[in-house]
């Protein structure tokens, strides 16, 4: 099988020639309870997410298993759930192994063993693709061309990972929406980068040898694992790096490899990036990003006027509703297009679309403030530029009223005392008295 | 009304071992009881078909492990989900506390595109039981806190409510669906229950 994919490989990964089938003996690797034992600890997550397939060795199936085949496997799986340490990566993978045979089992039943329409493996959800397409394809697994027109394929309804239907059982690679998903955030070390005899000289997914010696299988570097791939599993696609744009801004493109390049594809508009956590030099740096990131704060504050009027929910965009949420979190595409300057231009624009409507609106206007210091009648908001709003009682005063003040909030004083009038009686008269010498004129 | 388009809910029943969610399946698919505990490993489902107001409902049921936690299964197990089925056992406290991590969880890894009206149903198994812990009540009033989702007092052993809870998640699945297509450009709904009246009207809350 080797031998006719090497054949038909994609015209511009010029020095893949050959790609070895990974059928490693079964029983080299036996999943044994005790080579995991313990919880995954956060650290090494990078690891389960690519899981060594020690489960999928022993209990591997063939594309056209019958049903009492798959049920026995199922059984066979079952014991090895039982047999692994709980909490453990082993027993994870297993457990999905086993809800993907019963997946298959169903299937089977349900097209009496006709070829399987829907295929899990790995987390894939696989369709089988009807359509023809009109551009040129290439299966993720062999990296050869899908002929569509005689060739059936299968393609992943959440990462959009594309193969051969002979192909489709010896898939190694996990879902990258199940991994990114599960991750929740981007690798944020630049190129965390080990060496090949920390991969013992195999590729990071499909364990091919890798050898700096064999020039049709040299080992190739994934910007954004920091892993060595072969040229099957790495086809010199380019993008940028999350890490190097929060800890440098550098937007320059780099090779990365397939599963990378569908994790950062698929999370590019997710937003998993906290920068004041990471990095939070970068807005000193990059005045356009504190610029949006202040933004940010007045769009919490105009959600909730718009949130509670029937007109205003109409101006709750989409890049509304991710800005003004109040995680604070970037996604890929939003420091792009603040790289770009067109995330700038946007919410400028979408800030006083809202601002007017605010402003106008009889529903909003009449949620908005007046500075009780200076009682001129002007009314004024929590997301103006020369307001100030009480951490505590959340009252707005303008900025210069307040500073002038010696920054003391009247609605909290004011409570302060009524608060202790409660309390002592005594005090009472004092205090209002007081309290009306200073702010009444 | 009646469509012939075959429609097929994806119910995952979720909540601490010992609960009696295998058992719940098991009593609504098969109509049989057994006494004896066995342990579910990792998932299993069972499919049963209703009909719904003149639709034929296939429902694939995924009983899933108690002791399994959320990050065994993942996100590729609960992706597609219809309606998730929060399980607790009425005769231990402990149970019916972990409803609110198991739901939130399976939000977390569900990701539904709606995750306020996501489906849920709470079913308060082993009402047969004479030690009951958990009143009607107090599992009512969490219900009714998390949005009104439907709560049902059932007895996998007695056969009570078990049909009549697997209905109404049919039910409330179609109608999730047909209402997403009617009102999804109103998406804050506020609803105002009897309760709040009344409330915070005392001079001494007054902020001003």
């Amino acid at each position: 099988m080797a031998a006719a994919l090497a054949n038909d490989s994609p015209k511009y990964r010029n020095s893949l020639i050959c790609c070895s089938p990974r059928t490693i003996e079964a029983d080299s690797i036996t999943p044994s309870s005790s080579s995991t034992s313990g919880c995954v600890s956060a650290d090494e997550s990078y690891d389960s997410s690519l899981p060594r397939a020690i489960v999928n060795k022993k209990l591997k199936i063939h594309g056209s298993a019958s049903r009492e085949e798959v049920e026995r496997a199922i059984i066979q799986c079952k014991e090895l759930v039982l047999s692994s340490a709980q909490c453990s990566d082993e027993r994870k993978w297993l457990v999905r192994y086993l809800v993907e045979l019963r997946w298959r089992l169903e299937d089977l039943k349900e097209n009496n063993g006709e070829s399987r329409q829907r295929v899990s493996i790995k987390g894939h959800h696989f369709i089988k693709q009807t359509t023809i397409s009109s551009r040129k394809q290439y299966c993720d697994h062999c990296s050869g061309v899908i002929w569509s027109i005689v060739q059936a394929s299968y393609v992943c309804t959440d990462c959009g990972y594309l193969c051969h239907c002979k192909c489709i059982d010896h898939v190694c690679r996990v879902c990258a929406h199940v991994v990114m998903t599960e991750k929740g955030e981007f690798e944020m070390s630049i190129c965390p980068e080990k060496g090949l005899a920390a991969q013992d000289y195999k590729c990071a997914e499909c364990e091919t040898t890798l050898t700096f010696k064999d020039l049709w299988n040299e080992p190739r570097l994934c910007d954004y694992t920091g892993l060595y791939f072969c040229g099957t599993c790495h086809w010199n696609d380019m993008y940028a790096i999350p890490a190097r744009v929060v800890h440098n801004w550098d937007w320059e493109k780099r090779y990365i490899s397939r599963i990378a390049y569908q994790m950062l594809t698929l999370s590019w508009t997710r937003p998993y990036i906290d920068v004041e956590q990471i990095n939070s030099k970068l807005f000193n740096f990059i005045t356009e990003l504190q610029w949006v990131h202040k933004m940010r704060t007045d769009l919490q504050w105009m959600r909730r006027y718009l949130c509670a009027c029937t007109e205003g929910t109409t101006l709750l965009s989409p890049l509304f509703v991710q800005l003004g949420d109040v995680n604070n979190k970037y996604s890929m595409a939003h420091l792009q297009a603040i790289n770009d300057g067109s995330l700038e231009s946007n919410l400028t624009e979408l800030t006083e679309i809202c601002r007017a409507h605010i402003t106008k609106c009889e529903l909003c206007s009449g949620k908005g403030y007046i500075c009780e210091i200076c009682s001129n009648n002007e009314v004024i908001y929590p997301f103006d530029n020369g307001a100030i709003m009480c951490e505590k009682c959340n009252s707005v005063y303008h900025r210069s009223c307040w500073l002038r003040k010696g920054q003391n909030c009247l609605k909290c004083i004011r409570l302060e005392e009524r608060k202790k009038s409660k309390t002592d009686d005594d005090e009472i008269d004092s205090n209002v008295e007081y309290d009306i010498d200073k702010f009444v004129d | 009304m009646s469509s012939k388009k075959k429609v097929l809910l994806k119910v995952i029943i979720l909540g601490d071992s010992g609960v009696g969610k295998t058992s719940l399946m098991n009593q609504f698919v098969n109509k049989k009881f057994s006494n004896q505990y066995k342990a579910t490993i990792g998932a299993d489902f069972l499919t049963k078909e209703v009909i719904v107001d003149d639709r034929i409902v296939t429902m694939q049921i995924w009983d899933t492990a108690g002791q399994e936690r959320f990050q065994s299964l993942g996100v590729a197990f609960y992706r597609g989900a219809d309606c998730c089925v929060l399980v607790f056992d009425v005769t231990a406290p402990n149970t019916f506390k972990s409803l609110e991590s198991w739901k939130d969880e399976f939000l977390i890894q569900a990701s539904p595109r709606d995750p306020e009206n996501f489906p849920f149903v709470i079913l308060g198994n082993k009402v047969d039981l004479e030690n009951r812990a958990v009143s009607a009540k107090r599992a009512q009033q969490w219900c009714q806190s998390k949005n009104d989702i439907p709560y049902f007092e059932t007895s996998a052993k007695e056969a009570v409510n078990v049909e009549l809870a697997f209905q109404t998640i049919a039910r409330n699945v179609l109608a999730q669906e047909t209402d997403a297509e009617l009102y999804n450009e109103f998406p804050d709904q506020l609803k105002l229950t009897a309760n709040d009246n009344g409330r915070n009207r005392d001079g001494d809350n007054c902020a001003c």
